[in-house]
């Protein structure tokens, strides 16, 4: 008997209806990030190498390879112990360089675990200025910890708090990263289209909105505000910024990629602000990146 | 800070931190610069993480950051370079042999602490030292290594994810 479980999925029809015929199999490629606050990437290229792990430029990703051989876990060389590389998707590497944050600026990162996009922030602004970190979840907060610590960042203040509610006082920011909690892809998660429902997509949707909505109030005027996930459905998406098009002070800009397909201007037949497609759509591509959503706005009053 | 300033004085005389920028969150200790501290001053609630760490209180001593290992290293603390086999062992918690020590620095003595460093003269923890004489033995007593950002992380990945995020 030959059951497929994932052909039934309602994810994939709905893919389907967004004009993308999704590979259920889809997965992931590993990847690499290059910490240059700890190293210097030739010097961490010919050590990986002497070590017999063969690694491939990512053309989009500034400090990012794709791993394409090892014969050992890469969590446990001497280097990623001492931060020299920080083991992130292709995708994920993308909302901190579409943000390019600057030295001496004052970033906002409000969902920060496991730190991530965090330590690349601060490898983006040569551990100068500072980054204010929020997370929520308590059980996060000792990898946002570790991987702070390991990876030599020097300029994070971070607070155990919510975004929704948190106080800045009158701070206010330069740039602000989104990188909202959402459903995920199938690329990334085993099993995800047997587990997932869109009752889960939906649940996320207000969170979303509220995020990005503090975001906007707390950064100053012509401040940057990346907002991305790592989820392919629309409602995450395309309709968030569309919400935030219609009912906040930005606008949304090209945000420098040589990768992804514009945003969906008229998802399951409903026709969104014109600017949405100057945000970016990752289907995930086999052995290469997850599935990702990435969107630059600006913030203009 | 006394107990910060105590584990430093044991590897250097150097003054490696102005402890009018180090302040202590919880039990962990972070050098905080200026503006970082005005910054946090005028958000009012306490941070979990405030700059650089240096260390965190584990009873009477100091567990180090890999960055206060990196500015111990950069002063003239004493220190043994091991091979490379011993490397792989010392970050996987078993302490360095006698024969895989291939350059010592500032002549450690038994009883003494010691940094404990790769060929790239990268710190990979450190301990004290054992007596010469038995050489079979352990020669250095590991007390700290790096690979505890490991085991933490094992400790941690357990842990259900509602969401995901990277």
């Amino acid at each position: 008997m030959n059951k497929s479980p994932s052909k039934k999925s309602p994810f994939l029809e709905r893919y389907a209806r967004l004009g993308h015929e999704l590979v259920p199999t889809v997965a992931t490629g590993p990847a690499l990030r290059v910490n240059t606050l700890a190293t210097e990437t030739s010097v961490l290229l010919a050590r990986l190498e002497k070590r017999g792990i063969k690694l491939e430029k990512i053309p989009f990703a500034r400090d990012g390879y794709w791993i394409t051989e090892a014969r050992f876990s890469l969590a446990s060389t001497t280097e990623y112990l001492r931060g020299q590389y920080y083991l992130q998707d292709a995708a994920a590497q993308l909302p901190v360089q579409v943000l390019m944050p600057k030295p001496g600026d004052v970033v906002l990162d409000c969902c920060a675990a496991p730190g991530g996009k965090t330590t690349q922030l601060s490898q983006w602004m040569e551990n100068q200025g500072v980054i204010i970190s929020l997370e929520m979840a308590e059980h996060r907060l000792k990898s946002l910890k570790s991987n702070i610590e390991r990876c030599g960042v020097k300029n994070v203040l971070a607070y155990h708090a919510d975004m929704q509610h948190a106080t800045f006082a009158d701070i206010e920011f330069d740039a602000a990263l989104v990188d909202a909690p959402c459903a995920g892809n199938p690329a990334s998660e085993p099993g995800w289209l047997e587990r997932r429902t869109l009752a889960d997509v939906n649940h996320n949707v207000p969170i979303q909105r509220k995020l990005l909505q503090r975001a906007v109030g707390l950064v100053k005027k012509g401040g940057v505000i990346v907002y991305s996930t790592c989820s392919l459905e629309p409602e995450e998406n395309e309709f968030v910024i569309d919400w935030a098009l219609h009912n906040l002070p930005v606008k949304c800009v090209e945000p420098g990629l040589d990768i992804g397909e514009p945003g969906l201007a008229a998802p399951f037949g409903k026709k969104l602000h014109d600017d949405i497609t100057n945000a970016r759509r990752l289907w995930p591509e086999q052995g290469k990146n997850e599935g990702f959503f990435v969107a630059k706005l600006v913030r203009h009053g | 800070m006394d107990k910060l300033l105590t584990f430093i004085r044991q590897f250097t005389t150097h003054k490696l931190v102005d402890v009018t920028d180090v302040q202590k969150v919880g039990r962990e200790y972070y050098l905080t610069p200026p503006a970082m501290r005005a910054l946090a001053r005028r958000i009012g609630h306490r941070p979990i993480i405030a700059g650089t760490l240096l260390g965190i209180e584990q009873g009477d001593s100091i567990k180090p950051s890999l960055t206060l290992l990196d500015m111990l290293v950069a002063s003239n603390a004493k220190r043994v370079v091991v091979n490379e086999k011993a490397e792989w062992l010392t970050i996987c918690g078993r302490p360095p042999m006698f024969s895989s020590i291939v350059e010592k620095e500032g002549d450690p003595k038994p009883g003494e602490l010691v940094l404990i460093l790769n060929k790239q003269k990268e710190c990979l923890g450190y301990g004290k030292v054992g007596d010469e004489k038995g050489r079979k033995g352990p020669i250095i007593h590991l007390y700290y290594d790096i690979g505890d950002f490991l085991r933490r992380e094992r400790n941690t990945r357990a842990r259900p994810m509602a969401h995901r995020r990277r």
